[in-house]
């Protein structure tokens, strides 16, 4: 199974994650979906919606694409009620739009 | 049995059977045929019999109508002499028992009577003398009742007054065949007349068999002669057969090994090549021969030797190369660990105990822990990177000296973390970051300042077992963004209190059902052994967690716990 699906529509491009991010799944798909990230010109959206648990490489993936996006392009949705506690844990709602 | 074997008793088998199978059935055919050549020999014999029977007739019937005539001239000339010596006296002829004896032999053609011969007055149509002795003295007319069949005779003899003549007929009742002669004389200066019958056949009989018998004879000797010849020819074909068949067998034996040796002989080099590689010498590359099949086995194999050979050289090189990571990650734990503090001797007191325990998930940990005194105050510090491995363990190494050192210089847990976070955020392109949770600790009035970037809130259990958590500050982890602000609180702690500083490894746990660990029983847990020491309390959460998760480590699992005891 691919870790993620990606669409684009308009300028927007959404990844919809389809497993587990746990550190090794992260390393994995991190130079890829950097590389889709950076080669985009638009806002960039990571579907959580099928994503039950997120290891601390997750949030360092987000802080990347965040970077390299700008954090006004780039927004996370779907997240499920613990990963949410998560990045509010480590303070990143404030700097990474959560719908 | 080796395929070198099967090959050449394959061969060999098809050879003997071949050679047997045309051996006998050049054989049989000879053997069918023998009764075709007698049958047509036969054939040939009979045809030629037949031939030569029609020719003995031709032959015969103008010879005995010859033989007749002069015969009875001939006994016309005897008779004549008899009648005049007897001076013309009838009954002397009659009584001539001499001339009788003579009349009957001549009749005979060897020992079968094939004649008729009868002297007759032909004044008194009586029959003076007669071969058949009871028709002497009778009537020609009492002879043709006798014999109906000479009726047409008789009436042809008479109307020429029984001249010389010969004459042609067939008795009543005879067969086609049975054509007779009849020659017919008149004694000068009498009236006798002499007539002598001569059946063919009877006349031909002796001749006939004599030829049967020898034709007979001349078959059995044709037929005999054929089987001889056959027999000869059919042993001369078993012996040729044979012969063939040695010859073949004899052949088909080098011709075999041979042809086995051809076939085997590159799969034999191949397999001996296979045992080497086998051994661990992967450097063949065999000469490509053989049929067109194992011209391919023997590409491949070369190509998989090849293959094999750089697999394998590439395979050891990688191995090489994990060896020295391994070695160098063993290194880097080993100096990891030493980083971490040791309780004994330095931080035991009358006031506090102190446990600690690690587990890195990787060869190397992110997680960190860490106290160390300011001044009179103990500073404790718990941190998770993100990420595992060396990466995760350098940023570590990295947070904790900067923590230790900003603290010697900074003077409330906000302010170190503030600059801490700076310091880590400064460049920092691959956004590594830690969260941290730090505590500053007064053993003189029981009071805890601390602040939290990011990090598991600690757990706060009294006596009594109610636990609180401390730190829900919801602040930047270190790294991410220069200036974050973070904050401090305080408060106090008193006798019998126990913190709980963790990791989220401890929570994040999974079984191998994939069930999280989670912060309910970790809490009960804790709960259940509040009144045991720090350490023990660190061993029994460690151990339950690794029993929960199989011993199969998901992510660092870190602990520290501190108890107020004076």
């Amino acid at each position: 199974m691919d870790n993620y699906i990606t669409e684009v529509r308009d300028d927007k491009l959404t990844f919809t994650f389809q497993v587990e991010l746990d550190t090794f799944t992260c390393m994995e798909l991190e130079e890829g979906l950097l590389e889709l990230v950076k080669n985009h010109n638009g806002t960039v959206v990571f579907d959580m919606s099928k994503v039950d648990f997120v290891a601390s490489s997750f949030i360092r993936l987000c802080g990347a694409t965040a970077s390299a996006i700008g954090q006004e392009n780039f927004s996370l949705f779907n997240l499920n009620k613990n990963i949410k506690k998560i990045f509010k844990k480590v303070g990143l709602t404030s700097v990474i739009k959560i719908r | 049995m080796k395929i070198r074997t099967k090959t050449f008793l394959v061969i060999l088998t098809v050879s003997v059977v071949l050679s047997c199978a045309l051996s006998v059935s050049h054989f049989i055919y000879d053997l069918l045929h023998q009764e075709n050549y007698i049958s047509y020999a036969d054939k040939t014999i009979n045809s030629f019999v037949k031939w030569n029977n029609n020719l003995s007739d031709n032959i015969l019937t103008p010879f005995s109508k010859q033989y007749i005539n002069l015969k009875t001239k001939y006994l016309a000339n005897v008779i004549e002499k008899k009648f005049i010596t007897g001076k013309n006296d009838y009954s002397k002829l009659k009584n001539d028992k001499e001339l009788l004896d003579l009349l009957i032999k001549s009749t005979y053609v060897g020992k079968i009577q094939a004649g008729y011969i009868a002297v007759v007055n032909t004044k008194t149509d009586n029959i003076i003398l007669c071969t058949d002795k009871e028709d002497i003295g009778i009537s020609i007319d009492s002879l043709i009742r006798k014999y109906p069949g000479l009726k047409k005779l008789n009436k042809e003899i008479r109307a020429n007054n029984f001249a010389d003549g010969y004459y042609t007929y067939k008795p009543l009742n005879s067969t086609v065949d049975n054509v007779e002669f009849l020659s017919s004389y008149i004694l000068p200066n009498s009236d006798l007349a002499i007539l002598y019958s001569l059946s063919l056949n009877r006349y031909k009989k002796p001749f006939y068999a004599k030829i049967q018998a020898e034709r007979k004879r001349k078959q059995k000797s044709i037929v005999a002669e054929i089987r001889t010849s056959t027999y000869n020819e059919l042993k001369y074909t078993a012996i040729f057969s044979v012969t063939i068949f040695l010859v073949i067998y004899l052949l088909s034996i080098p011709l075999a090994l041979w042809f086995s040796n051809s076939i085997t002989a590159p799969i034999v080099k191949l397999r001996d090549k296979v045992i080497k590689i086998g051994k661990g010498n992967f450097n063949v590359n065999l000469k490509i021969e053989g049929s067109t099949e194992t011209k391919d086995l023997i590409r491949t194999f070369n190509f998989l030797g090849e293959e094999l050979h750089t697999y394998t050289k590439d395979l050891t090189k990688e191995v090489r190369n994990r060896e020295r990571i391994e070695t160098e990650l063993t290194i880097a734990r080993n100096i990891q660990e030493s980083t971490l503090p040791s309780i004994e001797p330095d931080f035991t007191s009358e006031n506090f105990q102190l446990g600690a325990k690690l587990l890195p998930a990787a060869k190397v940990a992110g997680d960190f822990y860490d106290f160390f005194f300011i001044e009179d105050k103990l500073a404790l510090v718990i941190a998770d990177v993100s990420g595992k491995g060396i990466s995760a363990a350098f940023f570590m190494t990295m947070t904790k000296s900067l923590i230790a050192n900003l603290s010697l210089v900074c003077s409330t847990p906000k302010e170190i973390l503030s600059k801490a976070n700076n310091q880590l955020s400064k460049n920092n392109k691959t956004f590594m970051f830690t969260t941290l949770f730090l505590a500053i600790y007064d053993p003189k009035t029981g009071e805890l300042e601390y602040s939290n970037a990011g990090h598991e809130n600690i757990l706060r259990i009294d006596s009594e077992g109610i636990i609180t958590e401390l730190g829900n500050h919801e602040r930047m982890a270190l790294g991410f963004y220069k200036n974050s602000e973070y904050i401090s609180e305080k408060t106090k702690l008193n006798k019998g209190d126990l913190l709980v500083f963790f990791t989220d490894g401890i929570p994040d746990s999974r079984s191998p059902e994939k069930e999280f660990y989670g912060e309910e029983r970790f809490k009960k847990l804790l709960k259940n052994n509040r009144n045991k020491t720090p350490s023990e309390i660190c061993n029994i959460v460690i151990e339950d967690v690794k029993d929960f998760e199989n011993n199969n480590l998901y992510d660092d699992i870190t602990l520290m716990t501190f108890k107020r005891i004076g």
